[in-house]
């Protein structure tokens, strides 16, 4: 049941709530658990409340690993 | 800004941050998702040999078979299912709890929507063949109040709305779920909302599967959501005996992903735990959630549903927060239900199938006495569940030719 989709923040109303664009519609989301969120960051949502943050320094980082997988030789 | 594509409903890329912003889609993409179908059939040849690994999250099963993913791979590599959908392991005492609940006056029954459909153990009168048994739907049909919600929030909401009556929050769910639950608990919760504690924990289960007799399972993609709070420690049971780990996200990229990285831990004979879903999983997870957790709720056993009752395993509220729990505020107050009888009803194969000793379409009932329409046992009802996902998506028939593209 973890099902967690990623959506991004559109507004920060405050500590503990912000609207998140789902398809064309913006939804509330409980953020109590990911500190400093701003709009344009992008979090896993999952059953009405964010368990974490994809910073895209880190996304990118990902995807390079991922690419690794490809080239084991190159990977460490 | 150009109109978003009226076919995908995804709008375009913005031209200013097209390098910056998070794209999710990167991780569907064909000629990664190629990449890593040879990489799979290269490692599998280099093995030799049959190779076994299961996934421990309903999200993972219902994402391979919507993206035709077991078809990708060679028949050497054979992905089972675990005990990863909450809806399937959550105890007919919870079950039964809920229904007795909705029964009463003034009271309204919350629940995800999976959970509603999910036979108990109560007896259900009809006409229906088979060991019928009555799931909170039925409940409804019969005059209780009993509502789809689509968080906890939802629930503390509904009690905000209804003061002069009791609504019951049925937390079913793994560590993800929980702590929400205790997020919104600890920030003050209405008096007249209670909780009923179906909350699962899941690593001592996995620490129980290598015992069972016939384990064979090689690696583990463990559940990319769960470990987003818990982190990955928790699991080094696993590499300690022998059992290979990564965890895994959800595009196929991420699942593709995790499967190289299990096979290469087994090709090399290093058991370890990799993390190819950095973007989301830290090595210790999400520290605020887990305090928050940990301040609500405690470790206790819990009965997981036609597997055992495994210790350490369930999260129950602590003192603190107990008269929030349903059990202790209705205790008296119900009928004792009898829970000696059977699990699952007669000829259903869930315990089996949660465990990934049988495939679903190995059930007598599969598709026939059990569809999602009329589901006879629990994992024939949950988005997440084995069975369910198999039926959809026509799992167990022949491997189809699929084309990257």
């Amino acid at each position: 049941m973890c099902l967690g989709i990623p959506h991004e923040v559109v507004d920060v109303m405050d500590e503990d709530t912000c609207l998140i664009k789902v398809g064309d519609v913006k939804q509330h989301c409980f953020i109590g658990l990911v500190e400093d969120l701003k709009p344009g960051e992008w979090v896993v949502v999952h059953a009405g409340f964010a368990i974490d943050r994809i910073e895209p320094e880190e996304a990118k980082a990902n995807l390079q690993l991922i690419q690794t997988y490809l080239e084991p030789e190159t990977r460490a | 800004m150009p109109d978003a594509d009226p076919r995908t409903h995804e709008a375009p890329p913005r031209a200013t941050d097209a390098h910056d912003a998070f794209d999710p889609h990167v991780y569907k993409d064909a000629d990664v998702v190629a990449g890593l179908q040879a990489k799979i059939a290269s490692l599998a040849d280099e093995i030799g040999r049959p190779v076994k690994l299961m996934h421990i999250c309903g999200t993972h099963e219902h994402e391979m078979g919507r993206f035709a993913l077991r078809d990708l791979i060679p028949e050497s590599v054979e992905v089972l299912a675990g005990p990863g959908c909450p809806v399937c392991v959550c105890d007919n005492e919870y079950i039964n709890l809920a229904i007795q609940l909705s029964q009463r006056p003034d009271t309204i029954v919350t629940s995800f929507g999976d959970m509603l459909a999910v036979p108990g153990s109560i007896p259900l009168e009809g006409e229906r063949r088979g060991d019928v048994r009555m799931s909170l739907l039925d409940a409804r049909a019969q005059g209780g109040d009993v509502r789809t919600v689509y968080s906890v929030f939802d629930a503390a909401t509904l009690a905000k709305e209804n003061p002069d009556k009791e609504v019951v929050f049925f937390s079913v769910g793994f560590e993800t779920t929980v702590v929400a639950v205790a997020a919104m608990l600890k920030r003050g919760a209405p008096d007249n909302l209670s909780i009923i504690e179906a909350n699962y924990y899941t690593p001592p289960a996995t620490n129980l599967l290598p015992t069972l007799d016939g384990f064979d399972i090689e690696g583990f993609i463990l559940p990319g959501h769960a470990v987003t709070i818990t982190g990955l420690r928790v699991y080094e049971h696993l590499p300690e005996q022998g059992i290979a780990c990564a965890a895994g996200g959800f595009e196929p990229a991420d699942v593709l992903v995790s499967i190289v990285a299990l096979l290469e831990q087994i090709r090399d004979g290093t058991p370890r735990i990799d993390n190819p879903y950095n973007r989301l999983v830290k090595y210790d997870g999400n520290e605020k959630a887990k305090r928050e957790l940990d301040e609500v709720f405690e470790i206790a056993p819990i009965r997981w549903r036609g597997i055992a009752e495994i210790p350490a395993s369930g999260y129950k509220l602590r003192p603190a927060y107990r008269h929030y729990s349903a059990t202790d505020r209705f205790a008296g107050h119900l009928e004792a239900v009898d829970l000696a009888g059977a699990e699952h009803p007669k000829g259903c194969r869930c315990a089996e199938v949660t465990l990934g000793q049988i495939r679903p379409d190995e059930c007598g009932v599969f598709g026939k006495l059990c569809t999602p329409d009329a589901p006879y046992g629990p994992c024939m009802v949950s988005h997440e569940g084995t069975c369910r996902a198999w039926y959809l998506f026509g799992m167990g028939k022949e491997k189809i030719h699929v084309e990257v593209a």
